[in-house]
């Protein structure tokens, strides 16, 4: 049941309505169901993994108050679940150790639903209550919730749990949240459906198969790809905040604008922020204290550590890797020239160093997500190949764009096109729309274009799975 | 919250559903009107215009690129019209050749491209989206629906039906709008006939043997059994002579297809059940050399012209034995 789904639209359109007229010591309960319902619906064993771990964690967080062992014990378990289950693939043949990069093969869908999630949650919890920053949960049911919540179970945001145990208690429902919620979920719905839907061929073309492209449209497909994965995965999180929305809870954002940034430093606190403020809390910062006698050598040991894990955590293979170690560099070389930087960005006018430090990030953070999407290293290495080789056609510029076009008919062409338009278009419009989707009034003239836009453009039939599903 | 407020609420929301309703209402009847008048679609230009052709070419890319209608009437003196479409199987046919007949008269001949990839669900298939403006049509729905049973069900929400395949439908209705504004009536392939590209070798074959170096079993499907036999039944009730064909194969991709013999064997029995022809041309010389091909089954152009030239001759055969011999039988 994703949530680009009719069956998913049909489950919300029932609970909503029960979770608002139901009294509300019993909308936990309920919240619990559906949510065991949601994940069992994939498979049970994802079930039994999320009650399994749930069960686990609240019954070793009474116990671990000063208990170093068993609190070392529980991350290890924690950590190890993710490893396991994100690593081994059920097969044919039983299980398989996959060190591939993305899989985009239905088939080998990670059999634990958003269990690299919920553990990262887990952990979470676990250190809150061994550092006695908060008490243990005493409601087994609220922990299930935490572990399991449904809108954000597949692919977060990663709560922390002192951003969701409070809404338990104090989960109240208004007309406003309604509204808001609806309009979020609708945003995300039009994002997924009509843009990083649509532009999945092109992308899939670029990287999925073994003719050499110019460099210019190897480019191109590197641009989509970083564009397709925001719209997908920010989509998602607009869905996933809608539907928290409207049954009362209210779950952290997980992206601001990031393709507007001026550094990378700042395109992470813009990009995945549930995620990367979780590795900034429990990694980042404990490496840097503990080696905050080194200085600056501490900040880049931390910032090397805390993408290598982040890269693991999205996958062991090479191009994780990779991709996280670019990652590490940038910030590293933009925490070495800080100083260097901030001298230049005053010699110069501030409009064109934003122009060219946003031209910069965004290409830096396009070219590190080639490692990110290859289906393999070599394909990675490939594709950066071709981006240094035969950089512009000799014909036309309609060449370049040509492999993007998948088919090659006037009306592959009309498609890709039309999605570049809504894409221009909705980029430019991005702040003022992004206002009108939090908002907790209905802007007919944003609903209604968003179900036209919809149905006249998504992608209904053969839609794809969320891309952060598979971590 | 109160009583009243709630039921402001659900006369918002009613309002609501109610406006997009009648929009998608409204833009469903403009997408209909729109890809009726798109003369580029074979399904509405056969049905807007009288093309009265004396030869039907039929089946899907295979004739559509290799059959010219303008030099077969220069070798058999009769006018001929390619109907045939491309990734369409037997289902997709037979609606078409039911769209043609509903506006013309009956052709003499219908050449009906049939192999053993025909008869396998791997290859081609029903393109739902060709038919949605003909939804409503009794033949039409009970074909989509035994067809694309997935989108039949959901094809009865308001724009449903065309925004499931929209990707496919929303350039021709573009283009249909444009039609109808420029009162355009020839379609841009007059006779039916898409020429192929001039030298392409697609590498299909290369990908075929990675993927089943020990061959590839064709396998024989129902439905596609169905509709064959349901299409030539179609034809043979409007007095249509029925001519089932096989087009030369590259030579050298026959040793992966083991059962390709067996299969052409059961095509022929089913051609001999309903007293068709079946053309083979496996003796043919293009068939030896990649030079005409551009993949397995599609001729280049020099292929399809010599092809083509061959298939005239053949039915200049038939027509003489039909009206020489057949009659004195």
């Amino acid at each position: 049941m994703v949530f680009n789904s009719v069956l998913f639209l049909l489950f919300l359109l029932i609970l909503i309505p029960v979770n608002y007229f139901l009294p509300k010591r019993f909308r936990v309960t309920l919240l619990v169901l559906s949510s065991a319902a949601f994940i069992g619906y994939y498979n049970v064993e994802s079930l039994v993994a999320v009650l399994v771990f749930s069960a686990f964690n609240f019954y070793i967080a009474k116990r671990i108050s000063g208990n170093r062992a068993l609190y070392i014990a529980g991350v290890l378990i924690n950590a190890y679940a993710i490893i396991m289950f994100n690593y081994f693939h059920a097969t044919r043949n039983g299980f398989d150790f996959s060190y591939t990069a993305i899989s985009f093969n239905l088939q080998s869908f990670i059999i634990a639903l958003g269990l690299s999630y919920y553990s990262l949650q887990n952990i979470a919890y676990l250190t809150e209550v061994y550092y006695k920053r908060l008490q243990p949960q005493t409601n087994l049911e609220h922990y299930v919730l935490y572990a399991s919540f449904f809108p954000k179970v597949i692919s977060g945001p990663v709560l922390l749990p002192g951003e969701f145990f409070p809404q338990i208690s104090t989960n109240t429902i208004t007309k406003e949240k309604l509204v808001s919620g609806f309009n979020r979920f609708l945003f995300g719905l039009f994002k997924k459906m009509v843009i990083a839907d649509r532009l999945s061929p092109a992308v899939h073309s670029i990287f999925d198969f073994n003719d050499a492209y110019h460099g210019l449209t190897t480019l191109a497909g590197a641009y989509l790809f970083t564009i397709q994965l925001y719209f997908d995965f920010s989509g998602y999180t607009d869905m996933a905040l809608g539907v928290a929305k409207m049954l009362g809870y209210d779950l952290k954002e997980n992206f601001n604008l990031p393709l507007r940034s001026t550094s990378v430093s700042e395109f992470w606190r813009r990009w995945h922020i549930s995620l990367i403020g979780w590795f900034t809390a429990y990694i980042y910062y404990p490496v840097v204290y503990r080696l905050r006698s080194y200085k600056k050598a501490a900040a880049l040991i931390g910032i090397l550590l805390t993408f290598l894990i982040s890269g693991i955590w999205h996958g062991i293979g090479l191009t994780f890797l990779t991709w996280a170690l670019c990652h590490a560099i940038y910030l590293g070389y933009e925490l070495l020239t800080k100083r260097s930087r901030i001298t230049l960005s005053e010699k110069i006018n501030k409009q064109f160093y934003k122009i060219i430090s946003v031209f910069i990030v965004f290409n830096a953070v396009c070219f590190s997500n080639i490692f990110f999407r290859a289906a393999s290293f070599s394909k990675a290495m490939q594709l950066i190949k071709n981006l240094f080789t035969d950089f512009l056609p000799s014909g036309y510029l309609k060449d370049v764009l040509a492999p993007l076009a998948v088919g090659g008919h006037q009306l592959d062409e009309f498609n890709f096109y039309s999605t570049i338009v809504m894409l221009v278009l909705f980029l430019g419009l991005e702040r003022r729309l992004n206002r009108i989707a939090t908002s907790e009034k209905i802007n007919v003239i944003f609903v209604t274009a968003c179900v036209l836009l919809i149905f006249v453009f998504g992608i209904f039939n053969n839609g794809e799975r969320f891309i952060y599903m598979q971590f | 919250m109160n009583f009243e407020l709630i039921l402001t609420i659900i006369k918002k929301i009613l309002l609501s559903l109610i406006i997009l309703l009648l929009v998608l209402f409204g833009l469903s009847k403009l997408y209909d009107f729109a890809l009726h008048q798109n003369v580029n679609l074979k399904a509405a230009y056969v049905q807007k215009e009288k093309i009265n052709a004396d030869i039907l070419i039929h089946g899907p890319c295979e004739p559509l690129w290799m059959i010219s209608p303008a030099q077969l009437d220069k070798i058999t003196g009769l006018k001929s019209y390619n109907l045939a479409l491309s990734h369409s199987d037997f289902a997709d046919n037979y609606l078409h050749l039911y769209f043609y007949l509903k506006n013309n008269k009956a052709p003499e001949y219908l050449f009906l491209y049939v192999t053993p990839e025909s008869m396998d669900l791997n290859y081609n298939t029903f393109n739902t989206y060709r038919f949605a403006s003909y939804l409503g049509d009794p033949v039409v729905d009970s074909v989509v629906q035994e067809c694309d049973p997935a989108y039949y069900k959901w094809s009865k929400i308001p724009f449903m039906k065309y925004a499931y395949y929209n990707t496919n439908i929303n350039f021709d209705v573009l283009q249909g709008l444009k039609h109808y504004a420029g009162k355009r009536r020839i379609p841009y392939h007059a006779d039916g006939y898409e020429p192929p590209m001039q030298v392409v070798w697609d590498n299909h074959l290369e990908e075929f043997i990675q993927l089943y170096p020990k061959g590839y079993n064709f396998k024989w499907d129902a439905l596609r059994e169905k509709y064959l036999c349901k299409t030539i039944v179609l034809a043979q009730q409007h007095g249509i002579r029925v001519c089932l064909y096989e087009s030369p194969v590259l030579k050298e991709a026959l040793p992966y297809q083991p059962n390709r013999k067996e299969i052409l064997d059961r095509i022929k029995a089913l051609a001999d059940k309903y007293d068709v022809w079946y053309l083979k041309f496996e003796g043919m010389k293009i068939a030896e050399s990649r030079k005409y091909y551009m993949s397995t089954l599609n001729t280049n152009s020099e292929g399809s012209r010599i092809f083509t030239d061959t298939l005239g001759k053949r039915i200049n055969g038939i027509i003489n034995y039909d009206e020489f011999i057949r009659p004195h039988l």
